[in-house]
């Protein structure tokens, strides 16, 4: 885990930014809260963030920046869903999800003639998991009953979807996000996808692909 | 918020409500607000203990008031002795009292001229400090950062006369500042980070971490034991 961590300084130094802008963009919300990570050093208490993660959203934060103001961005980058609504046949149209998936959302959900932002990320969660070949038509049902049904209780929390099969017996969690999660050994974790990642990644897909705002 | 449809509460004497929606809310006296509060503007003559969180265009309290929750909102004026059990997240705060908080403050603009205690990070792109009283932050961050002291000595010492036991010489304490351009006085602190520091009178800082320009001033009584660029 140390080395997965960065420190505030480090960061400073390898990104090029500034203490002034760092704490706009917390205070602006595009750094989750979760991120700073306080430990005690030899000179007192230091914050540092997870490397990986951190690095890969300032580098989008500043390639952003000039296109996006800081308040449209942050509303791209948070975890909460936003106000997008989306025709359905314009979501195939656009391949933001295959024609299988909608299926499937249909025969487990019914078929609405626009889909609020919840409802496509629900399907995009499904096409992304069956277009990996991790899961098959049948699971993917599973998946979508249970994000139909449990994902409003993670409302505001980062959570992860997790996908595990055992003795082709397969079944799906959502656990709240970064959480640790042992498993018996016969059991397989086919896949683990945080949600607020697919959430930014289907944010900026929507919002690059010309889909207007439902505020309109 | 105008919304013309939204009605007013005006508590006068002493009452309590279970809180709501809200266009104009108004204590005189002392009040209770026991559930969530959301208004367009809060004005706190007196005493009110609020117990949910609060959502506000605006705030103003002339006396003694207690939230129990979170404050969200555009301005928050304080005349008077404030105490947050949650965060503060509003674009400008000026503290012209006491203001406390337990966890974070952030916000665009954050002006005192009096004293407060804040538990977590105060964070704001400006932030312009003149110590009258105990100033306490665990950490502070923002791009803008200046920290004098407040009044010339004889307006702390009638100060001083109105609330005996307060020191005559305040000074802010925190653990770390980080900012773009940092200017102090009477602060004692174990870190200061920024781009351009300026160290005045009467700190006691651990260690100066600079990028571009530093600058103690050399009146006695000022201390940094350790400065280097980064």
């Amino acid at each position: 885990m140390e080395n997965d961590l960065i420190s505030k300084k480090e960061l400073l130094e390898l990104t090029g930014i500034s203490y002034g802008q760092l704490y706009r963009w917390k205070r602006k919300l595009l750094i989750p809260e979760e991120w700073f990570v306080r430990k005690s050093t030899f000179t007192g208490q230091e914050t540092f963030f997870p490397r990986d993660k951190i690095l890969a959203r300032i580098d989008k934060i500043k390639n952003m920046k000039d296109d996006a103001s800081l308040d449209e961005l942050a509303d791209i980058l948070s975890p909460n869903p936003s106000d997008i609504e989306v025709e359905k046949d314009k979501l195939v149209k656009e391949k933001v999800v295959s024609e299988v998936s909608m299926d499937i959302f249909a025969q487990v959900l019914g078929i609405p003639e626009v889909f609020d932002f919840q409802k496509t990320l629900y399907v995009y969660l499904v096409d992304k998991i069956l277009s990996s070949g991790e899961a098959s038509a049948e699971e993917g049902k599973i998946i979508l009953k249970t994000l139909a049904e449990s994902f409003l209780a993670f409302e505001g929390k980062q959570c992860d979807l997790l996908f595990v099969r055992k003795l082709g017996v397969s079944f799906c969690l959502l656990i709240e996000g970064q959480r640790q999660v042992s498993l018996d050994p016969g059991a397989k974790l086919v896949s683990r996808i945080s949600i607020a990642s697919v959430v930014e990644e289907l944010k900026t897909k929507l919002s690059n692909g010309g889909f207007s705002d439902g505020k309109q | 918020m105008a919304n013309n449809s939204m009605n007013d509460l005006r508590i006068n004497g002493i009452g309590s409500s279970s809180g709501g929606k809200y266009d104009f809310v108004q204590i005189n006296g002392k009040g209770d607000i026991t559930g969530d509060l959301e208004c367009r503007e809060l004005l706190i003559n007196g005493l009110a203990h609020l117990d949910g969180n609060v959502k506000a265009d605006t705030i103003r309290v002339s006396g003694k008031s207690d939230f129990r929750g979170n404050i969200s909102g555009q301005r928050m004026i304080i005349d008077g002795m404030t105490d947050v059990g949650g965060t503060v997240k509003v674009e400008t705060v000026e503290n012209r009292g006491m203001l406390r908080v337990a966890k974070d403050c952030g916000s665009e603009v954050f002006s005192s001229q009096g004293g407060f205690n804040i538990g977590g990070l105060l964070n704001a792109g400006k932030i312009d400090i003149s110590v009258y009283a105990q100033c306490k932050a665990r950490e502070i961050g923002g791009e803008n950062i200046e920290v004098r002291i407040g009044g010339g000595l004889s307006i702390r010492k009638f100060i001083g006369s109105l609330f005996p036991g307060l020191p005559l010489n305040p000074v802010l304490i925190t653990d770390t500042i980080e900012g773009d351009n940092v200017f102090l006085e009477n602060t004692t602190a174990k870190v200061v980070r920024g781009q351009n520091v300026k160290i005045g009178p009467g700190c006691q800082i651990g260690v100066v971490e600079y990028r571009e320009s530093y600058y103690k001033d050399p009146v006695a009584g000022t201390n940094v034991n350790e400065s280097r660029k980064i």
